[in-house]
């Protein structure tokens, strides 16, 4: 591969396709706002108050749940992958999307909410869900006092599967429902306003900051639990706080957008070809990177069909996998993993 | 000073070391040897802490060891796993790097001691020249010079070695040997290697511990120990002790019928 600069100054070239997406998502929409306006307003100047009203009321709080939701998929994704050394893991994987989906689904199928409240209980009974699930899987999981991976993957798969058909069941009861419950699914839930940012920005935070600062546990980790041990560390303990960590984000980020998938397993991996797998790298390059790829997805389901919206979890696997396939093709070592 | 006393392990029902009894002094380099199956990696996963004893004690220069975190134990004693398992995406430098884990803060921030230590342990495990080099592009045995470097670079007093030069060409496990016997001798460490070569063994070992169905079978040194008689009776098959015509150390030639 060819070193050119900005390759090797992954933070800098990261930050700029980030500063990019933001503003393109700020950009465009059914009035198309000059990027030049956006950039005088970010260095003092003011909007026309039609523009203002836009911005402030309605693109700048979705663009930035979008990148939250983005950087809290691509993080905890990558963490997954890291903890369980596997590289199928996604942030869905023991349970936050089927847990998430069920506590949806459960509170849809009461009948639609329409005063305010009722709109909160889909993300909280959303978050509770998630949250829910991925306790059932670790308690399942448990053997005296460790966690072995295997049996956590396993219990995880089966408590989705259960879940899910749960969701199922209930979706069919709730006919009239069925749609809407769909869209949530297929991560077309973005919620707008202010309110989710700041419901959704504390969880996101945390989750992703304790991963963050714990790059060099995950790089220990990859030598084997076992071997990790050998080298001090306590590693039950650091398992269960990096994935109530992990969950902690990931459950917040399909509260209030719904499932979508493939961020979390793509970005970390493409961002993994590239730059090499220390984690102390990686994941902040996954916090920019997720961020990045789902604002420019969702950039792209907000206006193919505009002004009909389409759930940007299509969008994620329909444009996402293919470029993700072409990168696995173009990296022939061994070492991608 | 480790120290291993009445020590048994069991995995679920079945019990792998029984009573076991076993000393491992600064300066010493010990053989530890036997046939499959026998308990010696479980004796190591016994006195790393990755295995929990069902009976006995272990301790570290007096101490009781099941009373030590996992960073105080692994700032004692460093591993050499059987197992070459080694992020493939990672770099020589970054695998060697890790073994420092012990000695860091969280952040896992290298300080110039640090970096001292890593040069150190990969000269001495001679992978300087694959310092760049991904993991995954490694054969076997530089995949095994790498964890003994990462071990090296850990700069613990003991150091346990399950089967380290299974991969590892002739150059190769007679360099690591000898490296080994330096180390004991130069560092004072106390350094204790499992192994299946019983001619090497008898060579660059002061002493060995032969183990046969978790029990230990016979211990002392290597004209101790390597006898026709016990080792036909350990390991079953037709074998012949002579004295090395060089430096007249026991040599086991096998017996064919």
């Amino acid at each position: 591969m060819k070193k050119i600069f900005l390759l090797r100054r992954p933070f800098l070239l990261n930050g700029l396709f980030l500063a990019i997406a933001l503003l393109l998502s700020l950009a465009i929409g059914a009035v198309v706002i000059p990027p030049a306006e956006l950039l005088q307003a970010l260095v003092g100047g003011t909007l026309p108050a039609t523009s203002a009203t836009i911005i402030y009321e309605v693109r700048l709080p979705h663009t930035l749940l979008v990148a939250l939701t983005g950087a809290a998929l691509a993080g905890s994704g990558a963490a997954y992958q890291g903890l369980f050394r596997n590289p199928l893991a996604d942030p869905y994987l023991i349970g936050v999307a089927s847990g998430a989906g069920l506590g949806a689904v459960l509170v849809m199928a009461q009948s639609w909410p329409s005063t305010a409240l009722g709109f909160y209980a889909i993300p909280a009974a959303a978050f509770l869900g998630a949250l829910l699930a991925v306790g059932v899987v670790l308690a399942i999981a448990r053997v005296g006092k460790t966690i072995p991976v295997t049996t956590l993957l396993l219990a995880g798969v089966a408590v989705s599967s259960f879940a899910t058909a749960l969701s199922s069941f209930l979706m069919l009861y709730s006919e009239n429902e069925l749609r809407r419950a769909l869209t949530w699914l297929l991560g077309g839930a973005t919620l707008s306003g202010w309110q989710p940012v700041i419901a959704a920005l504390p969880y996101v935070v945390i989750g992703l900051g304790v991963l963050l600062v714990s790059g060099h546990q995950l790089n220990v980790l990859q030598l084997g639990e076992e071997q990790a041990q050998q080298l001090g560390l306590p590693v039950e303990r650091i398992k269960l706080g990096l994935i109530a960590a992990a969950s902690l984000a990931a459950a917040a980020a399909v509260a209030f957008s719904g499932m979508i998938g493939f961020i979390g397993l793509i970005v970390p991996h493409a961002l993994r070809l590239v730059w090499g797998g220390d984690y102390r790298r990686l994941l902040p390059l996954c916090v920019l990177g997720g961020a990045t790829a789902l604002l420019l997805a969702d950039l792209l389901a907000r206006s193919v069909f505009a002004p009909q919206v389409l759930p940007v979890g299509i969008l994620t696997a329909l444009a996402g996998v293919p470029f993700f396939l072409w990168l696995l093709r173009r990296a022939k070592a061994a070492w991608t993993w | 000073m480790l120290s291993v006393r009445s020590l048994c392990v069991s995995y679920g029902e079945k019990r792998v070391l029984h009573d076991l009894d076993l000393d491992l002094a600064p300066g010493e380099l010990l053989g530890l040897i036997g046939p499959n199956g026998s308990g010696k990696t479980s004796l190591i996963r016994a006195i790393s802490g990755v295995l929990q004893p069902a009976a006995g004690a272990i301790s570290i220069d007096g101490k009781d060891a099941f009373s030590f975190s996992e960073g105080q134990r692994a700032r004692q004693i460093a591993v050499v796993p059987q197992s070459t398992l080694l992020p493939p995406a990672f770099t020589v430098f970054e695998c060697v790097s890790l073994g420092r884990t012990p000695h860091l803060s969280w952040l896992g921030r290298l300080g110039p001691s640090d970096l001292q230590h890593i040069h150190k342990a990969m000269q001495a495990a001679e992978i300087l020249h694959l310092v760049d080099r991904r993991a995954g592009e490694l054969s076997g045995g530089e995949q095994q010079r790498v964890i003994l470097a990462r071990a090296l670079a850990q700069d613990c007093p003991i150091l346990l070695l399950d089967e380290p030069t299974a991969h590892m060409d002739l150059h190769h496990q007679v360099g690591l040997l000898s490296l080994m016997r330096r180390m004991a001798q130069e560092h004072n460490l106390a350094i204790m290697v499992a192994m299946h070569d019983l001619n090497l063994a008898s060579i660059y070992a002061e002493r060995l511990v032969l183990l046969v169905n978790g029990r230990m079978r016979a211990s002392g040194t290597p004209a101790e120990v390597l006898t026709t008689e016990i080792l036909q009776s350990a390991y079953q098959v037709p074998l012949q002790v002579h004295p090395n015509p060089q430096h007249g150390s026991p040599w086991v030639v096998l017996r064919h019928e």
